[in-house]
């Protein structure tokens, strides 16, 4: 099923295949670089959610349909991951990211939580590893992407001192889409040890005045 | 110094961006407040760590945290009183999945 990328990441597949992923959050960015990880190949993910499937999530969480309704997300998205992707292993944790949340031994993590209280404490775990990881954040039409490298970027703490959550329940889906999709690039540029990533700058969106820009962090 | 407005902050003020002279926080945004016609102001708060962005609407001050960054550098790490950097951005982050 990789034909027509494998050309495109070469060398780099063998990698790929045998990457460990951990994805917390399985709601609208998860959803979405759960499925583009699996699609590419990614060989191990480790899924953390406790949530469970509602009707409003259907909008942009792109792994449940109206039959997932009232199931834990976990359970349903690693069910439609062995479905896209039969040989990726898929290891669902059902369980919300607190402070008693340890981190099993992975490559990458992907931040793909929905507040800073979790963000932080997922940053603190990853920071005690020295583990990558890919940040995001969105609401309404504007999110934000950046990677985290301990010890040579500012990690998520420091770069968002004194951070509040807003109460905020409108989500364009397409933005969603669109940042998970970088989120998932900038995880396999890590796993192929590309340069390129957005480790030491912050990718801003704003989806409905088509603005992109990037701010250095260092 | 040029300043950003980025996600969020862009529609407080209403500019996406502006050029203002002076290495003054406090001078800077009396500046920016001049040149938009409006209050614009930013409040570093150092005992809570957090850095706040007050714009008026329709008569009523608005309160927003926001990040600032200084050509990559956090504000709460630089002299408000000795701004060197040549580009000012700021922006809300976000924090929905």
């Amino acid at each position: 099923m990789f034909q027509r990328h494998s050309e495109l990441l070469n060398e780099c597949m063998n990698k790929i295949f045998q990457a460990k992923v951990l994805v917390a959050g399985a709601g609208g960015l998860g959803c979405t670089v759960l499925s583009l990880l699996a699609r590419v190949g990614v060989g191990n993910i480790y899924l953390v959610d406790g949530g469970i499937v509602d009707e409003p999530d259907l909008n942009r969480q792109i792994l449940y349909d109206w039959e997932s309704l009232g199931k834990p997300k976990v359970h349903a998205a690693k069910e439609k991951l062995s479905k896209i992707n039969p040989s990726c292993n898929v290891v669902a944790v059902e369980k919300t990211i607190d402070d008693s949340f340890s981190l099993t031994e992975v490559d990458v993590v992907v931040d793909c939580l929905d507040n800073f209280r979790s963000k932080l404490v997922l940053d603190r775990v990853c920071r005690e590893r020295s583990i990558p990881l890919v940040h995001a954040g969105v609401e309404k039409f504007t999110g934000q992407v950046t990677t985290i490298l301990y010890g040579r970027t500012p990690a998520l703490s420091e770069l968002f001192r004194g951070s509040k959550d807003r109460e905020v329940s409108q989500i364009f889906p397409p933005l969603v889409s669109l940042i998970a999709s970088i989120q998932a690039s900038e995880v396999i540029k890590l796993i192929c040890g590309k340069e390129e990533t957005l480790a030491g700058k912050i990718l801003l969106v704003d989806l409905l005045n088509n603005r992109f820009e990037t701010v250095r962090t260092i | 110094m040029k300043i950003r407005f980025g996600n969020i902050a862009d529609a407080m003020v209403g500019t996406k961006e502006i050029e203002v002279q002076g290495n003054n926080l406090r001078q800077i945004f009396e500046s920016v407040s001049q040149m938009l016609k409006k209050r614009v102001e930013l409040l570093v708060d150092e005992k809570e760590e957090s850095v706040y962005l007050l714009t008026e609407k329709d008569g009523k001050l608005v309160k927003n945290w926001v990040v600032v960054l200084c050509d990559g550098v956090n504000i709460l790490d630089c002299d408000p009183n000795l701004l060197r950097s040549e580009q000012m951005t700021i922006f809300v982050p976000v924090s929905g999945g």
